[in-house]
């Protein structure tokens, strides 16, 4: 049976090849910023879409507040309104970025839970707790685990780079 | 039914293939199935050995003991899926960061309606006493990513 599958970067990669052998310099350029806009636009819109997939969350997070002791049957306590408070405060750190929580829920820990899923093996939860403790508990399905304490006072940024990069498929150490 | 505090042996050893029964709602799972280390309460690691995570041992329990509700304290956990893990498979030991070494291991602690009821305890590596202590945070996730990702699905027949 035909196959008429191409796949695209190749394509593009010829496209790029003749314009170096052919055409002048000013147009390779203005090829470039096209395709950088069309990136940039793409980005953008993705952050978008992140953006109210995450406000969604917040709006929503409150109900947790309504779970009773014991919800897991295993005696673990509801997460209580400062741990929901930091949660949102979580949330919004992360909302510009280009990752979005697959759930969020409460923590048998007590407190409230963000589920992230990444590349391959790799998944993550991010625990605001009742008690005040805010990580990141990196892993992935072979066990391999690391916790980075989320910073409080807007300094988060290092470790939502981290939790992206292991998301994209970053390996743990052993 | 589950077996009653009464109708178990107490002294009965582990064995490293015996079975560790743990119930999860349909909720504490991801999309894949695959059990979340968000469902398991650490926070309960104290004095108190009894408030450690909570397990079924096989030598005294089926899967289908593990939602009845005389081991759930009374609660509806009827549709809940059961995952289990062999003692042999249990993570351990666990190194901390600051180089402390960690064991954990199943201790029986029948209830009276549920006697196959046991905990995963933990002490310092090489504590022949055994003294329950309480790890840092990075070795409490360490043992619930661990465990979480050993755990393995039931089928309840």
């Amino acid at each position: 049976m035909p196959s008429y599958a191409v796949t695209s970067p190749q394509h593009r990669i010829c496209i790029m090849d003749t314009l170096k052998r052919t055409a002048s310099q000013s147009s390779t350029t203005f090829f470039r910023r096209e395709e950088e806009r069309a990136y940039r636009s793409r980005r953008s819109s993705q952050f978008h879409t992140n953006r109210i997939y995450v406000s969604a969350w917040i709006e929503s997070i409150d109900d947790l507040l309504g779970l009773h002791e014991n919800w897991n049957s295993y005696g673990a306590p509801p997460p209580e309104v400062n741990a929901v408070r930091g949660a949102k405060e979580i949330l919004s750190a992360i909302a510009g970025c280009a990752i979005v929580p697959d759930n969020v829920r409460a923590s048998a820990e007590g407190g409230v839970a963000i589920i992230f899923s990444g590349v391959g093996k790799n998944r993550a939860i991010v625990e605001s707790l009742n008690n005040g403790e805010q990580y990141a508990l990196l892993y992935d399905l072979d066990g391999r685990n690391r916790t980075i304490d989320w910073p409080s006072g807007g300094n988060e940024r290092l470790v939502i780079e981290e939790l992206e990069s292991h998301l994209r498929g970053s390996l743990l150490a052993a | 039914m589950p077996l009653r505090a009464d109708e178990v042996d107490i002294g009965l050893q582990f064995e490293p293939t015996e079975l560790l029964y743990r119930r999860v709602s349909k909720d504490g799972v991801n999309s894949a199935g695959e059990f979340l280390p968000s469902e398991l309460n650490t926070i309960s690691f104290n004095k108190h050995i009894d408030s450690a995570p909570s397990v079924l041992r096989s030598a005294y329990s089926k899967p289908l003991d593990v939602i009845a509700s005389d081991c759930a304290g009374e609660k509806d956990v009827s549709a809940w899926r059961v995952f289990a893990i062999a003692v042999d498979d249990l993570p351990t030991p666990v190194v901390a960061q600051d180089g402390r070494s960690f064991d954990f291991y199943p201790v029986h602690r029948p209830l009276p309606r549920c006697g196959a009821h046991s905990v995963i305890s933990c002490c310092i590596t090489g504590d022949k006493t055994r003294i329950y202590v309480v790890p840092p945070r990075s070795i409490k996730n360490a043992l619930r990513t661990k465990l979480a990702t050993s755990l393995k699905p039931v089928v309840i027949g």
